[in-house]
């Protein structure tokens, strides 16, 4: 039971034409871990949070969380998913608290204690109208959603862009007490710091293609203060190319 | 881990529905209520203030007293008028007139007197008519007495002259008389029950439709609805559930308020028949609404779901209102266009069935609107199907 992996993809393809979608993601997380999904915008990496969603079902291969089908299964899963979407876009016209609180009901939350002291802990006014947020406040309200129900796995995508710097440090010390608490945490970013600060393993992604998976605990154990995942991965995606010029001639 | 998930309707959900189209239902039920008044005041004013024809008799006696006053004028340069006697107090000076015409007149001609003449004012009136619009008549009648035609030689009178004037125009005195018998409250039901009315409601349906599944998924807000444990169909059940019953607190509320006032106006009213009429647009509506819904479900861009969904039901509206110049009644009235009738077989307003709906409690009910009806509803439940299923098993874009 326990070495089963929390979170699973399997050879996951989804072909959206034209070079874009996901193609062969193969990934496992355990429990209490966190993993980072690296890469710029339109490598893929919405694509496979889409599946893990339910969003989306798959051309090929599947995706699991906790044992279960994530396109099946879909809604019994998000009883124990918190979800951060990478777009916000938030159902109008109601004030942050009506939002909460729909969300809340919408979850079967009772203990409204935790929902309050996550509002707190981020700084968070919810008398505010969601149509008058800046986009900083709608990404405080996101995180407050995805965590209001403790839920076993954090699914989060792009989730400090927005962000002053207080609070994305204020973020990733929460990732990181979550992580310390076992649950397992989903990742998907293109900011190095981000991924560098919160996570365990990291994959990098490509053109829909997983390129590279690393782990970040060893080699920060390795290269200590000096390692830095930017020039990692730079230094990767260019020795990608010389390797492809490398062919052609 | 924690197993519950909401299958098939979420009462949050539908909380939030009301809520966001609350300004939307308000504003449609407030124009559609106004307009259920306002046609049946409109009803109510066209039967009441149709110019009832006073009989030939009435008219003939009218003019024989003016006759009189007009001969007295020539003779003694006298200002004697029907104006000049509905005014005055003292008709001394008009008894005196008709006496000596009664001491003159041939004998077979009737007598006259003042009283005669008030009379014979009063009978035009109490059909609703001015006197003074015969009197204005009577100016041409009495011009010209004696003429004769110049080419023809016959004798020229005033209903040859309105006959000569309207047949110039393209008239004949029958369309005259069919224009003032036209039942313009036969009309005014149907456009409101098939087209105008129609019309206020389509556009809600429409526009709720896609606020409420492909706005969503088009903004991205849907992904919170299914970030939480509700399965695909609870989403679009409770969609829909909002889509039946908002419509039908709308057309219920109008449908009070017709009952109402037209018992207060008409002072009777068959509240059946009115149930029927407001049922039958109910099933049409929602035939239009479930079309809007399915293709809400099934396209992720609002402007396709409003394009299909939208141009659908406008369509639908157009093309009754062009075929009501096609249909049966304005055809008989003289101001329909037959072949505009094909466009009654390209509308599921066709399939709202009015003039059969309202035989109901009379002697001989048409029940033909029912499978028609039945037709409606089917269609309703089947798009209403399609939505659902389409949206459980597609890919969004979230």
């Amino acid at each position: 039971m326990t070495d089963q992996p929390v979170l699973r993809v399997d050879h996951l393809t989804k072909d959206y034409g034209r070079g874009r979608g996901a193609f062969d993601i193969t990934l496992a997380v355990g429990r209490g871990e966190c993993y980072g999904f690296l890469g710029p915008n339109g490598a893929g990496k919405t694509t496979t949070i889409r599946h893990l969603m339910g969003f989306s079902k798959p051309n090929k291969g599947s995706s699991a969380i906790l044992g279960r089908d994530c396109w099946r299964d879909a809604a019994i899963l998000k009883n124990d998913i918190g979800y951060i979407p990478g777009e916000i876009e938030l159902p109008a016209a109601m004030t942050g608290a009506g939002f909460l609180r729909m969300m809340e009901k919408m979850r079967g939350v009772t203990d409204h204690g935790r929902t309050a002291r996550l509002v707190e802990r981020f700084h968070l006014d919810p008398s505010v109208r969601v149509k008058k947020m800046s986009f900083g406040m709608k990404r405080k309200l996101a995180i407050v959603t995805a965590l209001m129900h403790d839920p076993a796995v954090l699914i989060l995508d792009e989730p400090s862009s927005g962000l002053d710097p207080m609070m994305q440090k204020e973020f990733i010390d929460c990732i990181a007490e979550e992580k310390s608490r076992g649950k397992t945490i989903f990742l998907s970013s293109h900011f190095f710091h981000e991924i560098d600060a919160a996570c365990d393993r990291a994959a990098i992604i490509k053109e829909g293609h997983i390129v590279s998976e690393m782990d970040l605990k060893a080699l920060k154990a390795k290269e200590g203060n000096g390692f830095d995942l930017e020039k990692y991965f730079l230094d990767f995606y260019r020795e990608e190319a010389e390797g492809r010029t490398g062919d052609e001639s | 881990m924690k197993a519950k998930e909401t299958r098939f309707f979420s009462a949050a959900l539908f909380g939030h529905t009301v809520k966001n189209n609350f300004v939307l239902a308000l504003v449609i039920t407030l124009i559609f209520c106004l307009f259920t008044v306002v046609t049946n005041a409109a009803s109510y004013l066209m039967t009441t203030e149709k110019q009832a024809v006073i009989g030939e008799a009435a008219q003939e006696e009218f003019f024989r007293y003016l006759s009189v006053l007009a001969a007295c004028d020539e003779v003694a340069r006298a200002e004697l008028s029907y104006g000049d006697f509905a005014a005055a107090e003292n008709h001394d000076l008009y008894e005196s007139v008709f006496e000596r015409y009664n001491r003159e007149k041939p004998g077979n001609a009737p007598a006259l007197d003042a009283d005669g003449f008030q009379k014979a004012m009063a009978e035009i009136e109490a059909a609703g008519a001015s006197p003074r619009a015969y009197v204005d008549a009577f100016e041409y009648a009495y011009a010209l007495r004696g003429q004769t035609g110049v080419f023809s030689g016959k004798e020229l009178n005033l209903a040859g002259a309105a006959d000569a004037l309207f047949a110039s125009m393209g008239f004949s005195r029958e369309d005259m008389e069919r224009l003032r018998e036209m039942d313009y409250t036969a009309m005014l039901t149907r456009v409101y029950y098939t087209a105008m009315g129609a019309l206020i409601l389509f556009l809600f349906v429409i526009i709720a439709a896609n606020t409420l599944i492909a706005g969503p998924v088009d903004s991205g807000s849907m992904a919170y609805f299914l970030s939480v444990p509700n399965r695909r169909a609870a989403v679009t059940v409770t969609q829909l559930v909002y889509m039946v019953l908002a419509p039908l607190v709308i057309m219920a509320i109008a449908c009070a308020l017709r009952i109402v006032t037209t018992r207060l106006f008409f002072g009777e009213v068959h509240a059946g028949r009115i149930l029927c009429l407001y049922g039958g647009m109910y099933l049409l509506v929602q035939a239009i609404a479930g079309i809007c819904f399915m293709c809400s479900c099934l396209f992720n861009e609002s402007r396709k779901s409003i394009a299909f969904g939208g141009g659908f039901a406008i369509w639908c509206f157009l093309a009754a209102l062009l075929g009501m110049f096609g249909s049966a009644e304005l055809i008989q009235m003289g101001i329909g266009v037959e072949p505009l009738g094909v466009f009654n077989k390209m509308t599921l307003v066709s399939l709202f069935d009015i003039n059969a709906i309202q035989s109901v409690g009379t002697g001989t009910p048409d029940t033909s609107f029912l499978p028609k009806l039945g037709l409606l509803a089917v269609i309703a439940v089947l798009s209403y199907m399609i939505g659902i299923f389409r949206f459980s098993r597609k890919d969004l874009s979230l």
